[in-house]
């Protein structure tokens, strides 16, 4: 049976979670660096001018959250129940969210000093929950942790929602490790644990995850 | 004796409940067959139909208290409103119109309940990221308009035959999720002062392969046409044969362009204004769009 590949830039970044998913299902991938007079060009494989893509057998799609539902069916990360399903799609919506302000914080802002003051302020400062943030606070998806017993997002089991929490944790340690460390233990303890688990943590430790998240060289 | 109607839920284009209804001479007639086994009624029923009956017999003062679109005029159908699903949201079409256009698709019916940001910070157990839409059905309470599309998908049959079709139906929402984050930061950010320069990043062909975040009208004009070409829908539909979320979602976003670009709509993109009036004339769509339930307010600062 053929690997999974993942074509996108020689970055962490949108992939990350995706690669998550694959060596936490036990399989392995290929990685080929995007073509990126293919992904403009290309409209068949690149309906949306974007990268990840990723070809699965005879599976060819776009999208990263659609990749990773993919993946999650693939590899029953999914939910077990109904209300499972619909508990890790509204953590992924969460993550995403939380998401969008990172990449506009490494992008953007380029880590300037101000900025990540005032993103730690709206965005991980247990003092804000109640402010407009679009929906973006830490604190929301450490309370689907804390309330799921501490383990795991949803569930007894490992789902594509906690690699997802997972994977924004560690972009946002490598920024605000302290401050993390600091208020939300709970979230690092899990971040630990989750490193441990069979096929990522040997993903962790090789020369298949890259050293660099974002493609500026930031964060 | 009145004739039950069948078990089961209606799916898009059957019209059984809705005629079963006409069928009675009048409202006490309607109003005695709802008194029946409310269960078997909820699924079967299109309950706006008799909810409208009630709404303009009754009195003028109650009907001038209570915003037509957003309160259950009637006690009688507050045991049937318990079976439909419940939308919580702000009083605009907004992130909860693609979920409405998916329960009435379906044949179903929902009810609407208004929301505030005080009631919403107030409650973190019912709003866990502080946001609506909400949407309660049965014992399942949720949000993130994304997640609750997903939910009806499912529930509904509207998430595509196969393992591609639902890749295909996953695709196209992200990218419309891309495009309506555009447009949202053109409403609410720019307010409209930017349109000259969203219409040549986000919909003019000519622009389509310069940075725009994957956010982009043509491609929805491409995807149709491959769909088309694939043998299906026939320019009405965006995955397979049959109504997908993608078709809503598609839908809702070409309706939201159509408001503030509709000439150079009709021009570069006659296919998705097609569609567009394809997917209107649906049984449930059509009958929903012609109501009042169909809020005049699209966005909460009355642009666009």
């Amino acid at each position: 049976m053929s690997k999974p590949v993942i074509h996108y830039f020689p970055i962490r970044g949108r992939a990350e979670v995706l690669r998550l998913a694959i060596v936490a299902g036990g399989d392995d991938f290929d990685t080929v660096d995007v073509n990126y007079a293919e992904q403009k060009g290309d409209r068949e494989k690149y309906p949306f001018g974007q990268c990840p893509r990723l070809v699965d057998g005879d599976i060819d799609l776009v999208q990263s959250n659609s990749i990773a539902r993919y993946l999650a069916r693939k590899y029953k990360l999914e939910g077990k129940t109904e209300k499972e399903m619909c508990a890790v799609d509204m953590i992924m919506e969460g993550v995403e969210s939380l998401r969008v302000k990172y990449v506009n914080l490494i992008y953007n802002d380029q880590l300037a000093e101000a900025a990540k003051e005032t993103y730690w302020k709206t965005y991980f400062d247990k003092e804000t929950t109640t402010g407009r943030n679009g929906g973006a606070h830490i604190q929301y998806l450490a309370n689907y942790l804390v309330k799921n017993g501490g383990a795991f997002c949803v569930g007894d089991s490992l789902t594509i929602a906690d690699l997802c929490l997972w994977e924004i944790l560690d972009l946002h340690l490598r920024i605000f490790g302290d401050q993390i460390r600091e208020t939300y233990p709970e979230l690092v303890s899990y971040h630990s644990a989750i490193s441990e688990l069979p096929g990522i943590k040997d993903y962790l430790a090789s020369p298949k995850r890259l050293p660099e998240p974002n493609a500026n060289k930031l964060g | 004796m009145l004739a039950l109607p069948s078990l089961g839920r209606l799916r898009s284009g059957e019209r059984g409940g809705r005629d079963l209804l006409r069928n009675q001479p009048n409202l006490l007639g309607a109003l005695h067959f709802m008194s029946l086994n409310m269960r078997i009624a909820t699924t079967v029923i299109n309950a706006r139909v008799v909810r409208r009956a009630i709404w303009t017999s009754a009195p003028a003062g109650f009907r001038h208290c209570h915003s037509r679109s957003s309160v259950q005029p009637a006690a009688a159908y507050h045991q049937q409103s318990t079976m439909a699903p419940k939308i919580i949201y702000f009083p605009v079409r907004g992130r909860a119109e693609v979920m409405k256009l998916a329960i009435v698709a379906s044949g179903d019916d929902f009810e609407l309940e208004q929301v505030n940001f005080q009631d919403m910070k107030a409650h973190p157990e019912l709003y866990p990221f502080g946001q609506c839409p909400r949407l309660v059905d049965g014992d399942n309470d949720m949000v993130q308009s994304n997640a609750i599309i997903r939910y009806l998908g499912r529930k509904y049959g509207l998430y595509g035959k196969s393992e591609k079709e639902t890749i295909a139906v996953d695709e196209i929402l992200e990218g419309v999720e891309s495009l309506r984050c555009k447009y949202l930061t053109l409403i609410y950010q720019d307010q409209l002062a930017t349109k000259d320069a969203y219409w040549t990043s986000h919909g003019d062909p000519a622009s389509v392969d310069s940075r725009n975040g994957g956010a982009h009208l043509l491609y929805f004009s491409r995807l149709l046409a491959r769909n088309k070409e694939a043998g299906g829908g026939g320019g009405k539909a965006f995955v397979g044969s049959g109504l997908t979320l993608a078709d809503l979602a598609v839908y809702d976003i070409v309706d939201l362009h159509v408001r503030i670009f509709g000439d150079q709509m009709q021009a570069a993109y006659p296919d998705l204004l097609s569609f567009h009036s394809a997917i209107s004339e649906l049984p449930g769509i059509k009958d929903y769009l012609a109501s009042p339930r169909r809020l005049a307010a699209v966005n909460g600062n009355n642009l666009g």
